[in-house]
């Protein structure tokens, strides 16, 4: 089950272009393509006639033609041409889907387009922003989104998966402040009188001692921000080395899910050198979480239903985030697990 | 561990209360129950706190705050310390960090760790009342919150 209502990151903007793309999103299959103008299509990836991918067709003009027998759909999921005959059956017919293409990202709407609210696509305009450099990756995830929620929500780990990159011994001796209001959680540990992370140190081209900070800021059901950094000791966090870090979790299916990253920083912003080595850095960091959780994959299927989780005070953010998404999901669907079952919504089915 | 969860992500239950916090603050851990702080619904003042506790693992000492004075509080380690805006803004800030959140009526804020900590809540001008409960173990074993 996936909360459905919402806007979830399918793409980027240079992945869709003339020729049809596929992407599977909580298990629909979607087709994506520009029109002439530009402006991206998104479509169910089967066509009504035979149920042969669409993304195997071709776009002409505006419009998809299936590459079995033809049948072609406008960017409404309109059926416009049947090759064999002059009438168009009034069941030929694809599902269309909500778009928004907003700095670098396509977002699409998954749910009852009469709950659609274009103003829940969050705010990413770091990654355009010309005040910010930023390095992109995108990385198939072998596991649940709500583990890369988990991960990103309680970041200990870094001092243990990210020992050489971003990770260091004092990140789980600091406290964490977390914040729910309504469905936003943030988690948030301010690590005083530190060295800069090791990845990072050279470009921000420091040494001594600092105030690091980050703060995950999770809107579900599947975007999470990270605001990091570094500043001088007891100096406001806005004047340090700042660091936001754009998290799209989108499910492909309950095991695996596509993870866009974007890493936008607003120091070395023209050192094309330093943004050639984050980037190196990072899709190592990536690597590190998407080993990590595909084992943590294969452990949580394997495991009895009667074991849950041994949450920790540390696991307060993670907890709630799980609890709102619980409540989304049960509001969308009456059958969904309450929260006093939470657990259970972590067990395949 | 800080926690400030705001009024509007508190849910009511059927009767209209609300669980504010609780320690387990979920049956899904499977742990004994130690301790609830609720608010429940009261014909003239809207509504009060509550406060359970399992009276073998925790002691609670729960006061009224009303003066419009600031409050300084000190979590002893082991404990665990849960302040509720009742009327008024406060704003709870760490005395020694530039930590700072403002608290509006119904938001709850939760402190609980190994250390010992302190806090101050400075009351907004035009009349205030804060709600700050104090858990404390009955034996040894420090309190931990448990999600």
């Amino acid at each position: 089950m996936y909360v459905l209502n919402a806007w979830y990151v399918t793409a980027w903007s240079h992945e869709v272009t003339r020729t049809p793309v596929h992407r599977t999103v909580c298990e629909v299959a979607l087709v994506l393509y520009r029109r002439m103008d530009g402006t991206a299509v998104v479509l169910e990836d089967r066509c009504a006639h035979r149920g042969y991918p669409l993304s195997a067709g071709r776009v002409v003009e505006d419009s998809i033609e299936c590459g079995y027998h033809g049948f072609t759909y406008g960017p409404d999921g309109g059926c416009t041409r049947v090759p064999a005959q002059s009438l168009i059956p009034k069941r030929a017919r694809v599902r269309s889907f909500p778009v928004v293409e907003r700095d670098g990202w396509i977002w699409v709407w998954t749910g009852d387009v009469d709950q659609l609210d274009e103003s829940l696509v969050p705010d990413t305009h770091w990654m355009t922003d010309p005040e910010w450099a930023t390095v992109t990756h995108s990385v198939r995830f072998d596991c649940r989104a709500d583990l890369i929620h988990d991960n990103l929500l309680d970041l200990t780990h870094e001092s243990f998966i990210h020992q050489s990159t971003v990770g260091d011994d004092y990140i789980y001796e600091h406290g964490i402040t977390v914040e729910v209001d309504g469905d936003v959680v943030s988690v948030d540990r301010l690590m005083p009188g530190v060295e800069a992370p090791p990845l990072y140190a050279t470009t921000m081209g420091t040494d001594g001692l600092y105030d690091r900070f980050h703060c995950t800021e999770f809107r579900p059901p599947g975007y999470l921000l990270l605001h990091s950094g570094i500043a001088g000791e007891g100096r406001p966090r806005e004047e340090g080395y700042l660091i936001k870090v754009l998290n799209g979790i989108t499910p492909i299916n309950f095991t695996t899910s596509w993870y866009y990253y974007a890493f936008s920083r607003n120091f070395a912003v023209e050192d094309a050198a330093a943004t050639e080595e984050l980037r190196i850095g990072l899709a190592t960091v990536l690597q590190e979480d998407a080993d990590a959780l595909a084992l943590q994959e294969i452990g949580m299927q394997g495991r009895p239903d009667s074991q849950r989780d041994v949450l920790i005070a540390q696991d307060a953010g993670v907890a709630k985030a799980r609890r709102i998404m619980a409540r989304l999901l049960a509001a969308e669907q009456p059958s969904a697990p309450t929260p006093a079952s939470l657990d259970a919504v972590a067990t395949p089915s | 561990m800080w926690m400030l969860v705001r009024d509007n992500a508190i849910p009511a239950e059927l009767d209209g209360s609300r669980t504010l916090a609780a320690c387990p603050d979920s049956d899904d851990r499977g742990e004994a129950w130690l301790w609830s702080v609720r608010r429940v619904p009261e014909s003239d003042i809207g509504w009060r706190v509550q406060v359970d506790v399992d009276p073998s693992q925790v002691a609670v000492s729960h006061e009224i705050h009303d003066s419009g004075e600031p409050v300084e509080l000190v979590r002893a380690p082991g404990e665990q310390l849960v302040v509720v805006a009742l009327v008024g803004s406060h704003v709870v800030a760490d005395p020694f960090g530039p930590w700072a959140r403002r608290l509006l009526p119904g938001d709850v804020f939760v402190v609980e760790g190994e250390a010992q900590e302190s806090l101050r809540v400075d009351p907004a001008s035009g009349g205030s009342r804060v709600s700050v409960i104090h858990l404390t173990p009955v034996g040894d074993r420090p309190l931990r919150w448990v999600p």
